[in-house]
């Protein structure tokens, strides 16, 4: 049995989680590096595919999850073409990496006001058994509801005291997981303009597409600044949270989108003046355009890769 | 054999046969015989006709009739358009034109008079008809192009079905029927457009107006597309073209006379007009290649001058109107009789000697055959006498045939207008006729407005003045009236009775000029001298002035007729008939007597549905004018001063002209019904109510699709500056079309309609102009946005466009909302102007047309209004 580096889902209800898995299929598959996802149970197979569906060909968002949703899927790397004869003395081999990834509903990590009836306890299991989380942080959300800061600091005391309490907490007293922070819906013209404000927005020469893109080396402080717009204000306490539980070394931030921005239909550019890829409609949003994921994969691939490495 | 003895008189008391100007399709008027002249130019007919095909071009003929006056070119032309109404298979168009100066557009306007609206159009769908068989052809082939031909020219109103059926583009029928109308009318893209307007039900009557060679206003020419009204002769004569051309084309073949062409072509010393010649060269070269027949008359005079390849033009069509054989005499008499007396085909009650002293007396001249006719009948009638040698002598007695009633040589005739032109405001002029029987006085007034008026007294005959005191008697008799100016003349100088008589009038007034002409028609040449004589002052029609300074309407004129006009002459005015009071609108003209002022002509009275009416006014004579585009006149009997005080002191309403454009949110079933109804609401009441001169422009917008699947469709322009009557029939087909792309929920084209609207108002147009819109959603912003409303694909600024549209002079936005005003997007607030915001359901129309500037009040006005008076021409 292969090593299983868990890998939790956590983040506020509506705050991307289930769209960012959706859209992870869509993201490997418009890599060229060959990574891909191989379902490993049949009730996860289903899901994927239907997940993968639902958001890149019907152009619908995936229904948020009700309940835990337990995926077991393994990431494969396929040796680069040609890279069995060349440069190497002994034959590659591709890389599988096995890994379990637990999509919690957002209502399950209540906490301060929100005293829902959520299985807590299954929650901090879940937590306390991964190895790698991926946080969602929707600053939209955190614009009208301001409550991320509420969703976030009780589970993390009540984690830390778990694992203090099963002797699990390192000598060095971080809490050991690594953690990749998103924020999400960079596609939303709210996040855009403010990245854009704040001059963060850069464009790879190489993307043919020309879609701006906030860089890793900045993604931290886009985090701290866009936590500052906040409906209760206690957004600004929320990297302050992450600060003081994580190892800054296994804390990653990036800023993504699942469903990426809407393209110029003639050209397939980026249009500054016209980028939502959401149409409201009478039942909610649809997809208006292709989906483009941005810094979809990349979160997976360094936790799943920073969690290989620590096993 | 049935002899009858005439009822009345059946010669023309002039001699000459007179001719309406008008489509002669009934084939009745007076009689013709079949003299020489007849039956050569009928001869050039009969070929024409035998040789029309229609597909065909280059299958006219073009003919020369001339001969002095009286010698029977109108009677050949009469017996010619008989005989052609009476052709046996497609009745051919006429045309008759009696040229009566160098105004060849004046001649053009009164042979485009003979044929009417409806006609003009379906000539024109024939014309389309015919190039859409050939579009046919091309498409199905030659023999289904025939089919298509014949059966549009059967039923031309099938034009736009057939188009439909064999899926003919109505583009390429247009752009054949363009490369014809260039072969047809040169680069006169004017008449193109006038002729494809004519087809629109909206355009139609300024289309035909503008054909006709009328004045139209500077709203219709900007909408037909002309660029003004036909008056250049080479516009007229490129008409003529295109009207024969729309005939035979359509299937029937087409005449036009032009008589009297030495009017046209001589000057007043007899020098050639060129300009006038080069005109009748062209339509001598064109017409018979548009497969028409043009039929010249003229007298000797013009045909010596006409330049010889002109002349050469003509061939053997040259038909010349000699002096008439006694035979023929006989057959000029027969045919008139005939007229009067049908059973009877002898010239009863004409004896030999008497046709043979008619011929020679006569000199074989036809007018002055029928001249000594109408005398001779007269002395005979009352006796019912049969007429011999001696009747028509005595007819002749104290003359030669020549001087009887030849009004173009001096005397009573001629004097009389000059006498009459004397005649001022207010001053009388007695004309005192002694003749065989009596004496007979008529009274000729001129009133006030300049208009001479007639009366006349019964004869008094000379056995009732014989007494004591014959001479008295002839003066009291003749009563001329004291301070009035007189006229006397003897029609029959040498009778005792009629030669002591006008010596003793003579004597009475010496001053008084005299006149001593056997045979004179002195009732006729009175009555002819009133109905000729040209206007003294300048006819207006009584408007009311809306934008007269001070904000009170006064009362203004509408220039119809300079001064000296004559009679016949035809003007045009437009104007906006309010809602009247039980008695109607009143229309008057007034004669402007400079410093004196305005004096009434006449006044009559119509009740009309308020609206815009274009009025034409044609001067039958000096104090008489006929209106036509508008029914139901009548007489005035209210005083001048009832009426007049009538006009309000204010007018309640705006009278200026008005652009309301609606533009209406068409997605969605049930909001769309909603909203198309109230603004038929809208519409109705701008339609039926107390506003100027208003043109209407509907606009429909959904939403824009977002969809990979469904293009995205601009907004639908339905209509632009119509008629409120017009619009509310394009709102009425509106309502069974499905509605509109939805688009997203949160937004529609509102700023794709701004922006047809900026792209469409130009800025000339400086008119008031109210946009209302009616629907629900706001507009797409131009670029992303946060509200998640996804920008208009056209980057359409509905805040820039609003702007632009704000800062526009005399523009005012309204707003009708689906929603009340608490829940509206405030958007909508901004598309009322700010103020002018409705809630859909519950409105009150009027008040809201009201803070729009729209008053529709229940004023009632006496007097068409204008909003500005056009100056003089």
């Amino acid at each position: 049995m292969p090593p299983d580096h868990g890998i939790a889902m956590w983040g506020a209800p509506g705050s991307g989680k289930t769209t960012f898995l959706s859209a992870l299929n869509v993201a490997l598959l418009r890599r060229s590096d060959g990574l891909r996802l191989v379902e490993t149970d049949a009730p996860s197979s289903d899901s994927l595919a239907e997940l993968t569906a639902t958001l890149a060909v019907e152009g619908e968002f995936p229904s948020a999850s009700a309940t835990e949703e337990i995926y077991r899927w393994v990431l494969v790397e396929p040796v680069p073409a040609g890279g069995l004869w060349r440069f190497r003395r002994k034959p590659a081999r591709s890389t599988s990496i096995h890994f379990r990834l637990v999509d919690l509903p957002g209502e399950s990590f209540a906490g301060g006001a929100h005293e829902a009836a959520s299985p807590r306890e299954e929650v901090i299991d879940t937590l306390e058994q991964a190895k790698g989380i991926i946080f969602c942080y929707d600053p939209i959300r955190e614009h009208d509801d301001g409550d991320t800061f509420g969703y976030l600091h009780e589970v993390l005391i009540r984690l830390s005291r778990r694992m203090l309490a099963d002797d699990r907490l390192p000598a060095d007293g971080w809490l050991p997981h690594y953690v990749a922070v998103c924020v999400t819906k960079f596609d939303d013209v709210r996040v855009t303009e403010t990245a854009a404000r704040l001059n963060m927005l850069s464009v790879d020469p190489d993307d043919p597409h020309g879609v701006p893109r906030v860089r890793d080396d900045n993604a931290a402080d886009l985090f701290e600044r866009i936590t500052e717009i906040s409906a209760s204000g206690n957004g600004r306490m929320v990297p302050t949270v992450f600060n003081r539980y994580f190892h800054p070394d296994r804390v990653r931030y990036f800023v993504t989108s699942s469903i990426g921005f809407y393209l110029d239909q003639a050209r397939g550019t980026f249009d500054p003046e016209d980028f939502q890829n959401i149409v409201p409609g009478d039942q909610g949003f649809r997809i208006r355009g292709q989906v483009y994921p941005i810094n979809v994969a990349e979160p997976f691939i360094w936790l799943i890769k920073m969690t290989q490495r620590a096993t | 054999m049935n002899v009858v003895y005439p009822e009345r008189n059946p010669f023309p008391p002039q001699g000459t046969a007179s001719m309406e100007e008008r489509v002669l399709d009934d084939g009745t008027g007076a009689p013709t015989a079949s003299l020489p002249s007849v039956e050569r130019l009928w001869s050039v007919a009969e070929r024409y006709l035998s040789g029309f095909e229609p597909g065909t071009r280059g299958r006219g003929q073009v003919v020369f009739l001339h001969g002095d006056h009286g010698s029977g070119k109108t009677h050949a032309i009469r017996f010619l358009l008989r005989r052609l109404a009476e052709n046996p298979g497609e009745t051919p168009y006429r045309f008759y034109v009696k040229l009566q100066d160098g105004d060849f557009p004046s001649g053009y306007r009164r042979l485009m008079s003979q044929i009417d609206r409806p006609m003009l159009r379906e000539l024109s769908l024939r014309f389309l008809g015919t190039i859409a068989g050939a579009e046919t052809g091309r498409v199905y082939g030659e023999q289904a192009g025939a089919v298509a031909a014949s059966v549009l020219r059967a039923d031309p109103d099938r034009f736009y079905s057939m188009l439909r059926d064999l899926q003919v583009e109505l583009g390429s029928v247009l752009q054949a029927q363009a490369r014809e109308l260039a072969q047809i009318a040169g680069a006169q893209e004017d008449f193109q457009r006038a002729l494809t307007s004519l087809l629109d039900p909206v355009l139609e009557e300024a289309a035909y107006d503008w054909l006709a060679g009328r004045e139209i206003g500077a709203v219709d020419a900007r909408r037909l597309g002309v660029s003004g009204p036909i008056i250049d002769p080479e516009l007229c004569r490129y008409g003529i073209q295109l009207l024969v051309a729309l005939c035979t084309r359509g299937g029937r073949p087409a005449v036009v006379i032009l008589d009297q062409c030495e009017r046209l072509v001589l000057g007043e010393n007899g020098h050639v007009r060129s300009g006038n010649e080069g005109l009748l060269q062209s339509l001598v070269e064109r017409l018979p290649q548009e497969n028409g027949m043009l039929v010249l008359a003229g007298n000797e005079q013009v045909w010596e001058r006409l330049p010889r390849d002109l002349k050469q033009r003509f061939g053997g069509n040259v038909v010349g109107s000699s002096a008439v054989t006694l035979e023929q005499t006989t057959e000029l008499l027969s045919a008139y009789l005939r007229a009067v007396s049908p059973a009877d085909d002898t010239v009863h009650p004409f004896l030999v000697s008497g046709v043979r002293a008619l011929h020679t007396l006569g000199g074989g001249n036809a007018r002055r055959i029928l001249q000594l006719s109408w005398l001779a009948f007269e002395l005979a009638a009352p006796d019912r006498a049969l007429i011999s040698r001696a009747t028509v002598e005595r007819a002749l007695r104290g003359g030669e045939p020549s001087r009887i009633a030849d009004t173009e040589r001096p005397g009573f005739g001629h004097a009389l207008p000059d006498v009459l032109a004397e005649l001022g405001e207010g001053a009388r002029l007695a004309v005192v006729e002694v003749a065989v029987d009596g004496i007979t006085g008529y009274e000729l007034l001129r009133d006030e407005a300049g208009t001479p008026h007639c009366r006349r007294s019964p004869v008094v005959r000379w056995n009732e003045l014989a007494g004591e005191d014959p001479d008295g008697a002839a003066v009291r008799a003749a009563g001329l009236p004291a301070g009035a100016d007189a006229l006397f003349v003897s029609s029959f100088p040498g009778d005792p009775a009629a030669d002591r008589a006008l010596e003793a009038l003579r004597a009475e007034r010496s001053e008084a000029p005299w006149f001593a002409e056997p045979g004179v028609l002195v009732d006729a040449l009175v009555r002819q001298a009133v109905l000729a004589e040209p206007l003294r002052w300048p006819y207006e029609l009584v408007v009311l002035r809306a934008d007269a300074p001070g904000g009170s309407p006064e009362l203004a004129g509408i220039p119809l007729f300079a001064a000296g006009t004559r009679r016949g002459a035809l003007a045009s005015a437009t104007v906006y008939c309010p809602p009247s009071d039980g008695q109607g609108t009143v229309f008057a003209l007034v004669a402007w007597r400079e410093a004196a002022g305005p004096r009434l002509v006449t006044a009559r009275s119509a009740k009309l549905p308020p609206g815009r009416y274009e009025i034409t006014a044609e001067l039958e004579r000096a104090g008489r004018v006929r209106l036509t585009g508008v029914t139901g006149l009548s007489e005035e009997e209210r005083t001048w001063q009832e009426i007049v005080a009538l006009v309000p002191a204010r007018l309640d309403s705006v009278w200026e002209p008005v652009h309301v454009i609606c533009a209406i949110e068409a997605g969605g079933e049930l909001e769309r019904v909603v909203r198309l109804y109230r603004i038929r609401q809208v519409l109705t009441i701008l339609a039926e109510g107390t506003l100027g001169q208003i043109e209407v422009s509907l606009i429909v917008y959904g939403g824009h699709s977002y969809s990979r699947h469904t293009p995205d469709a601009p907004v639908d322009v339905v209509a632009w500056r119509v008629l409120p009557e017009s619009a509310l029939r394009s709102l009425g087909e509106l309502v069974h079309r499905k509605p509109l792309e939805s688009g997203i929920p949160d937004a529609a084209q509102v700023e794709d309609m701004l922006a047809a609207v900026v792209q469409r108002l130009r800025a000339a147009d400086t008119e008031r102009t109210v946009l209302l819109t009616v629907g629900d959603r706001p507009p797409h912003p131009p670029r992303v946005h946060a509200s998640h409303t996804l920008p208009c694909p056209r980057r359409h600024d509905w805040e820039a466009l609003l702007g632009e549209l704000g800062r526009r002079p005399g523009l005012t936005l309204g707003a009708i909302c689906d929603r009340p005003v608490e829940q509206a997007d405030p958007v909508w607030f901004r598309l009322g102007g700010g103020r002018a915001f409705a809630h859909l359901e519950d409105m009150d129309v009027r008040q809201f047309l009201a803070g729009l500037g729209l008053d529709v009040s229940a004023q009632r006005i006496p007097f068409p209004i204008v909003s500005e008076v056009p100056r003089a021409t």
